[in-house]
């Protein structure tokens, strides 16, 4: 019997100089690593989506732990500065009273 | 190029310049925004003046952790052409910095020093820079040093630097900006608008010249545009050298630069000839940062971190021959490199470390934290120790905490008891630093509860020693004594002198305020400050010094305070360690406030007051101290200055501490007849003066109660000085206060005696300027019929209300003719430090805060015609 595995969303934090510079090619060749890589992970990931700003780039990623995150970016080449658990989501529709 | 309304700071330059063969170098600090034209400034004053002096120079470089004293390499290497060990430890340091030091002092000629952007500076430059800048007087130099000012912040240690250096040693030149007028007059001539020009351009004159170089048709709509147009203009070999030039916060050597790019010379002959580049010394770089950095904005993050590891590479090949670390991890960080910043960076911590760079060590330990992948226990304990230990010594002591504590979480996974009584003692330490007492004391308990089972060991010795120094804090004797003494005996045992230079201190501090042993007392804190001297623990010999004379005031023994503090302030004015000058300073203004040189105490406690660094635990005292002197005297303003003493001592929880701010503030009660402290505060300092303290402090605190509200402390141990409730032991008392020196107390003590007594007291108070009390006494006199009371006021001081000396008298005629303090000095033939003094001293007395006001006041009060 295997036993089940629980997935967690990260906010991943990559310090890349110069980020807001990035040329549409550039980000393309990034974003085929990065899915080529999750191929070859061999574990459950899902990158949801990134944010780029002017000095660093935040990812949100599903995974199960830090480590297979630290894997991806290890194999991508791609920097890691902080890796934190996302512990609640939480947006305008919030304030609705619990139905 | 020409230098543009530069005149007049060349002229300053040059006026400083022509007066050193006289006798006194002098530092100059120029400061303004990159671009403002710094470096042309200095480079046109050092051309003007090259034939007549030595100009050597030193850099210091944008790297994340800069080499620690490069700039210094670089100007002794111009000196001698030989270069010390590369490697000299932190004892080696001051001979360093010494040898330097004579290096100038035997040069023939006139010696110009420049240090060009001195706020990237690393912390160990930065007491080179204090060192000289001290000393500078003593040199035939002109130490000229740049900054940029609007890159450091209200906390960068250079501000600290400047707070501290005597004000007639230094210049400070901050550069303006090139007015409108300047501007079109030199748009016109190239045929642009000069109102355009100036608006972009702010009268930057870096701006001015990149908008005016012609770089593009028309004025650019910003200098971004005007720099990347000339850029995008070159062909690729070029371009990829301005890659590689902008990328680099140093200059590049230019063997590095051929084996990048071999063709490199033709590629850059026409920005040879542009002053884009420039090539000095095998050393190629930008003209000027504001191009090399808008280059390196606009340049994709990918072609930066490949830029980076193709120059990682060039230093990782020649490492054996070059160690460039500094280097090494800079660029490896930004190539995302992370197991060589891991391997690089305690190389690079160690090396700053040594050479006293403790702010740049603990930055490289952080980095070889913060890129660690692993989870290797040693190597982590190891990283977290190093860190901790760095950031103690650099006053970050809520980081030091926290590393110390998860280093301590994996040594409990491995069960190293040595070690976990180590951690646990530290953080007993650090926790006393950060002002938390009940922590301290629960840590160094724990320490010495786990190590109990343990052998000797240097761990459990200091584990001992460490206590006996929080009880020592705290006024309680009998257990500083106890844990003190196995302290004493486990590092005999060990033969560890350091330890027992410690331990000696504590215990030699607590039998030295006690009247059966003092004379013991002083001869352990000897032993401490001589075992301390001979192996150069500068700290231990600081504390040994402080301690003993802190000791001798509280034993009023003022003649050996006055003398060991003399002897400890030299020792650490000489060896930089100002929070222990500072902290014996304001001991000294308590000794001239015990011993009637009012004045000098309470310049003294003013002068060290404006230092905004300055330790709670000195700060208290010295409010005490200013609020003494003000209240006496009659000044309105004291309560919030008592007051913020009294806050400052409860922090602490340390009765030496609490006693002076309380006993001013009882003082002060008596004096205006009102109450300021709240029953709650009296309680806990009843409660602590029961269980603890020393015999002079106590009754000194026991007579103030008394005296203000009336309330009787009885006190197991009595001191006469205080014991004057009838005629027979006021008068001995007094008279054993003259015999220690002491006015003020004596005068206390002769008014409980008879009506003659009474007088002999008010004439002593009128001599003090002890204006609030002399009125009291004289209320009290008038009020049991006692008639013709002293006025106590020579006639030549009743035409002078401020009570001013005929000293004070002849600088205050010459500071209203407009004189400089050094041309004061020669008129009266004294040195313009002791000017200074009758300056702060004339402030003082007529309450003013400039020389105009002084002036001012004077006039008005018709002390000066």
């Amino acid at each position: 019997m295997e036993k089940s595995i629980y997935l967690k969303k990260f906010v991943v934090e990559r310090n890349l100089p110069g980020a807001g510079n990035l040329t549409p090619e550039e980000i393309q060749s990034i974003s085929q690593t990065s899915c080529e890589v999750i191929n070859q992970l061999g574990r459950p990931y899902h990158w949801v989506q990134s944010f780029i700003t002017d000095d660093k780039i935040y990812c949100i990623h599903i995974a199960e732990n830090e480590q297979v995150i630290r894997e991806h970016a290890k194999l991508g080449k791609f920097p890691v500065h902080k890796i934190t658990e996302v512990k609640t989501i939480i947006d305008p529709l919030s304030s609705n009273p619990l139905q | 190029m020409e230098l543009i309304e530069r005149e007049g700071f060349l002229n300053i330059l040059q006026s400083h310049y022509e007066k050193i063969p006289e006798g006194e170098g002098h530092c100059i600090f120029i400061s303004g925004e990159a671009g403002i034209g710094k470096t042309s400034l200095v480079k046109a004053f050092c051309k003007k003046v090259r034939s007549s002096c030595n100009i050597y120079q030193g850099i210091c470089d944008a790297l994340f952790a800069p080499r620690p004293l490069a700039p210094l390499y670089d100007i002794l290497l111009q000196i001698k052409n030989d270069l010390p060990d590369t490697n000299p430890d932190i004892t080696d340091r001051t001979a360093f910095f010494s040898r330097l030091f004579y290096e100038l002092k035997n040069q023939e000629k006139v010696n110009i020093i420049v240090f060009e952007d001195i706020h990237w500076a690393d912390e160990a430059t930065l007491d080179f820079i204090k060192f000289l800048a001290r000393r500078i007087t003593q040199l035939q130099t002109l130490f000229i040093l740049t900054y940029r000012d609007n890159e450091i912040d209200a906390h960068h240690p250079l501000r600290h630097i400047l707070g501290h250096l005597n004000p007639d040693s230094f210049t400070r030149l901050p550069l303006l900006p090139l007015s409108r007028q300047a501007v079109e007059k030199m748009a016109d001539e190239k045929g642009y608008k000069g109102e355009d020009v100036y608006s972009i351009s702010g009268g930057n004159p870096f701006y001015v010249n990149e908008i005016l170089a012609s770089y593009s048709l028309g004025v650019p709509e910003n200098i971004k545009d005007a720099v990347l147009s000339t850029y995008n203009r070159l062909d690729e070999i070029t371009k990829h050298i301005w890659e590689i030039l902008c990328i680099l916060p140093t200059s590049f050597e230019v063997s590095y630069l051929e084996k990048m790019e071999p063709a490199y010379s033709v590629a850059i002959s026409s920005c040879l000839d542009f002053k884009i580049l420039v090539i000095d010394n095998g050393l190629i770089s930008f003209k000027h940062e504001l191009f090399r950095r808008t280059i390196e904005l606009s340049l994709s993050p990918l072609v930066r971190v490949e830029l980076h590891r193709n120059i990682l590479n060039l230093f990782l090949e020649s490492f054996e021959k070059n160690q460039q670390t500094e280097r090494i991890i800079h660029h490896a960080k930004n190539a995302n490199e992370y197991d060589l910043v891991v391997r690089y960076a305690p190389l690079a911590a160690k090396q700053a470390a040594s050479l006293g760079a403790h702010i740049e060590a603990s930055k490289l330990y952080l980095s070889a934290i913060e890129y660690y992948q692993g989870n290797d226990k040693d190597t982590l304990i190891g990283f977290y120790d190093s860190y901790a230990y760095e950031c103690y010594l650099t006053n970050q002591i809520k980081e030091a905490i926290i590393y110390t504590t998860k280093a301590l979480e994996i040594r409990k996974g491995k069960n190293d008891i040595e070690s976990i009584g180590s951690a646990l003692r530290f953080l007993s330490r650090l926790w006393w630093f950060d002002g938390n007492r009940k922590k301290a004391e629960a840590f160094a308990v724990k320490a010495i509860e786990v190590l109990a089972d343990q052998q000797s060991s240097r761990a459990k010795a200091m584990a001992f020693s460490n206590m006996s120094q929080l009880k020592m804090l705290a006024d309680q004797s009998d257990e500083c004594i106890l844990w003190g003494e196995k302290a004493i005996t486990m590092a005999k045992e060990l033969n560890d002198e350091e330890i027992l230079s410690h331990a000696l201190n504590n215990v030699g501090d607590v039998y030295m305020r006690s009247p059966f042993s003092k004379q013991k007392g002083i001869e352990l804190l000897q032993q401490s400050l001589d075992i301390a001297l001979k192996n150069a623990y500068h700290e231990h010999a600081a504390r040994a010094y402080t301690n003993l004379g802190s000791s001798a005031i509280v034993m009023k023994d003022y003649t050996l305070a006055k003398e060991i503090l003399e002897k400890g302030i030299q020792y650490c004015e000489e060896r930089d360690l100002d929070s222990w000058t500072a902290y014996m300073m304001a001991e000294k203004a308590r000794v001239y406030l015990k011993t009637g040189h009012w004045n000098e105490a309470y310049i003294m406690a003013d002068n060290l007051h404006r230092d905004e660094y300055l330790a709670s635990i000195v700060k208290t005292g010295i409010l005490a101290v200013m609020g003494t002197i003000k209240a006496r005297s009659g000044d309105n303003d004291v309560l919030p200055m008592l007051l913020e003493s009294k806050k400052i001592a409860l922090e602490t929880m340390e009765l030496q501490r609490i006693i002076p701010a309380f006993v001013a503030l009882l003082e002060y009660e008596w004096i205006t007849n009102r109450f300021y402290i709240e029953k709650e505060d009296i309680d806990t300092a009843i409660n602590m003066v029961k269980e603890m303290g020393n015999i002079y402090e106590n009754n000194e605190f026991a007579f103030w109660l008394l005296k203000s509200r009336g309330d009787r402390l009885e006190l197991k141990e009595k001191f006469a000085g205080y014991e004057i409730n009838n005629v027979n032991t006021a008068l001995k008392a007094a008279s054993l206060w003259e015999q220690l020196h002491c006015p003020y107390e004596q005068a206390l003590a002769l008014f409980e005696g008879k009506e003659d007594d009474k007088k002999i007291a008010v004439s002593i108070m009128q001599k003090l300027g002890a204006t609030a009390v002399y009125e009291k006494m004289k209320f009290h006199m008038r009020s049991s019929g006692i008639k013709s009371i002293p006025r106590g006021i020579r006639k030549s001081t009743r035409a002078n209300p401020a009570n001013l000396t005929e000293r004070e008298l002849d600088v205050l005629q010459l500071l209203k003719e407009g004189l400089q303090n050094k041309e004061i000095a020669d008129k009266l033939f004294i040195s313009p430090k002791t000017v200074d003094h009758h300056i702060s001293s004339i402030f003082f007395k007529l309450e003013v805060n400039s020389r105009a006001k002084a002036v001012q006041e004077a006039t008005r009060k018709e002390i000066i015609k």
